[in-house]
């Protein structure tokens, strides 16, 4: 195995705590200074965390090869491996010193599996799509030190129905205690039911709300196929007679990959009995130069007990090509209403050099051109707690696992009162860039990933209040800060990593950089 | 020879500089005239009933469509800008030889101009200078300072009093954003009347009506703000705007500096109305000002006061009274006192500073500074109701970059050490005074 220069100066300089001795005492558990509570602790100590990598050298004794002449375990690389093939292998790629390994062939279900030693997977981070990551998880544990990038419920965030199903259940128990206050916090959703589950409840509401619009979603479906809005329970009950079983209509084939959005090729669109949430739809966006847009955020939850969530500091807000009308006639146009990448992309005035895309902090700018500063600081805020408020709601569901972590993509919707939705929450955002600047924020967001696992043993406590673009937002509750911030929410504001991350993993760190690829 | 009448601020205008204009504005009918015969554009169309009854949408594809078809017959700008350095340059002024007047020119321009020093720069920019606080000192949208917060609470209190000149001292260190719009107007002296709104609806439906040349080449460059990363949601707006102003026959009169257009000799009337034929970044320079407001009416108000007081004289070739010729001049002259090795050097390799800083002159920096610099600057442009702040600017970046400009050997080299600007706007405006 090669160990990088850096690895060897510090070996030399003496700055990591793991001596051999120490490597052996700490060797019982994942990372020194296990500090159930807030902020940093009462370790205030500056001396590095035991990496993951040391720990594997001490614990497995001669399996692993370590380096020759090197007294100390910390000079293992971090071993990799990924399914992907775009922007997450380039940055897995561009970490100094790491090396990549294969996945091990069978990786079997309950306990026949491929690693090497039940201490020892064979890789100590894996990045991979849902399917490979589940067929690693199932039925085991992993071994220590290694991380994977899904956990194993995670759809309990991320289809739609359960997410939905969650929320309210933490909702109504919220109104149950008489706690307005938390009924509020879980209020993130614009009224949802699935379908076809809730079918009568969704019914009560509709003709509660007459004349309100409503959204008709698949739960697998992402890229904006399969929905439609509508406004008449006459346009539901077509597509309820036409639903998969019934005889889905063939002439609309193909309708998952058009931009039509009927009831009628959303009903070919879902052959194979995909289950729908319907949604009430939000008539009243914030537009901006009369278009909507929805936001794309970022957020790391490197674990669910205790619950520590990072969000980071740059996103995108998508637009829609055409200009936004809530008039009845305009429900049919996804392009106005859907502002999904994918379909805008077959918009004739789609802007292809800026992907109809705007950075987060280009709309924070100009937001505060509108807007006063505390009004926007407020409005970033109450996104931030969104976000948390999503993820206390399946704190509880979801199975939590040493070895896991995930980044999320949020769908986010601002209406005119600056008030956020919560639209979607994607376990597996997209990856790919079509310009430079979506490159460089993306290669970013997984480099910073990547340094918060601490896979290096580098970060000096175990969860900093900033790791290059990414913010520290809970950690069993919200962090305790030295000083009060300017902002409420780093949202939109200035991503410093490329400085902040030498001053915090010391400056022999190497910031991996994103190649020119455009 | 026909006596010259004399310049706004008593000086007498050049008679060279006056003949360099009459050939600049041949030059430009020439050239529009030329284009439209070349198209087959009518100079102004009216829309047939089938077209007015089109869906937007339709309308817009199909003026796409025939926005296309044009740019591949060879659809090119009226007064575009290289042609306009071209024309800026040739200014000579016969009687004045230097072996005269012991003027030795510096640098592209060769005629003696005025311009204001630098000290009475530095006295009358006093709000600028590194002493005192801007509030736009750290232009990242990090939390706001205490004293950003008291300059804002002050901005507003001056707008509700009305009071313009108050508020015109309080403008000098920076405007906050969500107070811009009011600012402008008040400091453009711009009264917030219903006449706006209804002025500008009955220009849009001038734009609905009449299909004119002129909008031929407007569209292409409003088109190429659909590609700027900031400006492409506002694509509407900008075209809204943009084929407006054209239309303004109000305009004339307002204009500090008369622009270039055809005039018919029989009935006085201009061509385009709005009597300047747009020059190339037109749109570019509308783009900024939907930071502004959400309101095309409002951001049209905006823009006519500002192009007309300002903005005109970035592509006037006029003696006197801040013209583009007397802000080139001025940007020669303080390059050279400030720092002669560098316009020595650049010269030298072919490259004069003159000819890089051209483009951003004549736009006022709207394609080069990405919108919240850009409009910063154009604050301490009404705040000073005063353009050299551009040509000032120009030179802080060459001062900035003056270690890798030095090292430069040849035109590309400049070209590629002064691309990317985005960076440089904080630095230089402390820079120089």
């Amino acid at each position: 195995m090669k160990v990088s220069a850096r690895l060897m100066t510090r070996l030399d300089g003496g700055r990591s705590a793991s001596t051999p001795s120490l490597a052996m005492v700490a060797g019982s558990g994942v990372g020194g200074g296990d500090v159930a509570g807030n902020g940093d602790g009462g370790l205030a100590m500056r001396s590095r965390t035991s990496s993951p990598a040391s720990l594997r050298a001490a614990t497995s004794g001669s399996a692993s090869a370590s380096v020759p002449g090197s007294s100390s375990g910390a000079g293992i690389a971090v071993r990799w491996a990924t399914t992907s093939s775009n922007i997450v292998r380039d940055a897995l790629e561009a970490q100094d010193g790491w090396v990549r390994v294969e996945l091990p062939r069978e990786t079997g279900a309950l306990g026949g599996s491929g690693a090497l030693s039940s201490s020892d997977e064979g890789w100590d981070v894996l990045w991979g799509d849902c399917n490979t990551v589940r067929d690693v998880m199932s039925g085991r544990r992993l071994a220590t030190g290694a991380r994977i990038n899904h956990f194993r419920n995670h759809y309990e965030l991320t289809r739609k129905d359960l997410m939905t199903k969650n929320l309210k259940a933490k909702r109504r128990m919220a109104m149950k205690a008489g706690n307005a206050v938390a009924a509020a916090y879980y209020d993130i959703l614009p009224a949802s039911y699935a379908l076809p589950q809730d079918y009568a409840l969704f019914l009560e509401e509709f003709r509660r709300s007459r004349g309100a619009t409503w959204i008709m979603k698949p739960i697998a479906r992402s890229q904006g196929r399969g929905i439609f809005l509508f406004n008449k329970l006459s346009q539901v009950s077509s597509w309820r007679k036409n639903a998969p079983g019934v005889g889905a209509m063939a002439s609309s084939g193909g309708g998952s990959s058009s931009g039509v959005a009927t009831p009628a090729a959303a009903a070919a669109a879902s052959a194979g009995g995909d289950a729908y949430v319907v949604q009430q739809y939000v008539t009243n966006p914030y537009l901006i130069g009369g278009k909507k847009f929805d936001l794309r955020l970022y957020v790391a939850v490197l674990s669910y007990s205790p619950l520590v969530v990072y969000v980071y500091r740059s996103g995108f807000a998508r637009f829609s090509s055409v200009r936004f009308s809530a008039d009845a006639s305009e429900l049919s146009n996804s392009l106005m209403h859907l502002t999904n990448v994918a379909v805008q992309k077959k918009s004739a005035s789609y802007a292809a050099e800026s992907g109809a895309k705007w950075r987060l902090a280009n709309l924070k700018r100009y937001l505060l051109t509108r807007h006063s500063a505390s009004t926007i600081d407020a409005a970033f805020a109450r996104i931030q707690e969104l976000i948390v408020a999503s993820l206390r709601g399946v704190e509880e569901v979801i199975a939590s696992d040493k070895a896991a972590f995930e980044l999320y993509g949020y769908d986010v919707l601002l209406d005119d009162e600056l008030r956020p939705w919560l639209l979607e929450v994607n376990a597996s955002p997209s990856m790919s860039a079509e310009n430079q600047e979506d490159y460089n924020l993306k290669f970013g967001l997984i480099s910073d990933t990547l340094a918060l696992l601490n896979l290096d043993g580098l970060l000096p406590t175990r969860y900093p209040l900033q790791v290059g673009g990414f913010d520290l937002v809970y950690w069993n509750g919200p962090p305790a800060r030295p000083d009060p911030p300017l902002l409420t929410s780093f949202l939109g504001a200035r991503n410093d990593r490329e400085t902040q991350l030498p001053e915090l993993l010391g400056p022999s760190y190497v910031v991996p950089m994103p190649e020119s690829k455009f | 020879m026909h006596a010259m009448a004399l310049a706004a601020d008593g000086s007498k205008p050049l008679e060279a500089v006056a003949r360099a204009r009459e050939a600049w504005r041949t030059e430009v009918v020439r050239g529009l005239r030329e284009m439209r015969a070349k198209l087959g554009l009518p100079w102004a169309r009216l829309r047939s009933a089938a077209e007015l009854a089109e869906d937007d949408d339709d309308r817009a594809v199909a003026e796409d469509e025939r926005l296309v078809a044009l740019l591949d017959k060879g659809l090119v700008q009226p007064l575009a800008i290289n042609a306009l350095f071209r024309a800026l340059i040739r200014i000579t002024n016969p009687n004045a030889t230097a072996a005269f007047t012991r003027f030795f020119p510096l640098g592209l321009i060769s005629l003696a101009l005025a311009v204001p020093s630098r000290s009475e720069l530095r006295c009358s920019w006093d709000a600028l200078s590194l002493g005192n606080k801007c509030c736009d000192d750290s232009l990242a949208p990090d939390g706001p300072t205490e004293w950003e917060d008291a300059h804002y609470e002050a901005g507003k209190a001056l707008l509700a009093t009305g009071d313009v000149d108050a508020l015109r001292d309080w403008a000098r260190h920076g405007i906050p954003s969500s107070l811009r719009f009011d600012a402008w107007l008040a400091l453009l002296l711009v009264a917030p009347s219903h006449d706006n709104a209804l002025h500008f609806d009955a220009l849009l439906g001038e734009v609905e009506a009449w299909d004119f040349a002129i909008d031929a080449p407007l569209r292409a460059d409003i088109n190429a703000t659909a590609n700027d990363e900031h400006y492409f949601v506002f694509l509407d707006l900008i075209r809204d705007v943009a084929l407006a102003f054209v239309r303004d026959r109000t305009l004339p009169s307002l204009l500090a500096l008369p622009g270039i257009s055809l005039v018919d000799p029989s009935s006085g009337a201009a061509y385009p109305p709005c009597g300047v034929v747009p020059p190339e970044g037109l749109a570019h320079m509308i783009a900024p000002l939907a930071y502004l407001s959400s309101a095309p009416d409002g951001v049209y108000s905006v823009f006519r006061a500002l192009y007309t007081r300002h903005l005109v004289r970035l592509s006037a070739l006029a003696s006197g009274s801040e013209s583009l010729l007397t802000l080139a001049a001025a940007f020669e002259t303080w390059l050279a006192e400030l720092d002669p090795v560098l316009a020595a050097h650049c010269t030298a390799i072919g490259a004069p500073p003159l000819r890089a800083a051209f483009p951003w002159l004549v736009r006022g920096f709207s394609s080069f500074l990405p919108p919240g610099q850009l409009l910063a600057l154009w604050d301490r442009i009404v705040a000073y109701d005063s353009l050299y702040v551009v040509p000032a600017l120009a030179v802080g970046i060459f001062t900035l970059r003056a270690s890798s400009l030095l090292e430069c050997a040849s035109p590309q080299d400049v070209a590629g050490v002064l691309s990317n600007l985005s960076a440089c706007f904080s630095a230089t405006t402390r820079l120089d005074h």
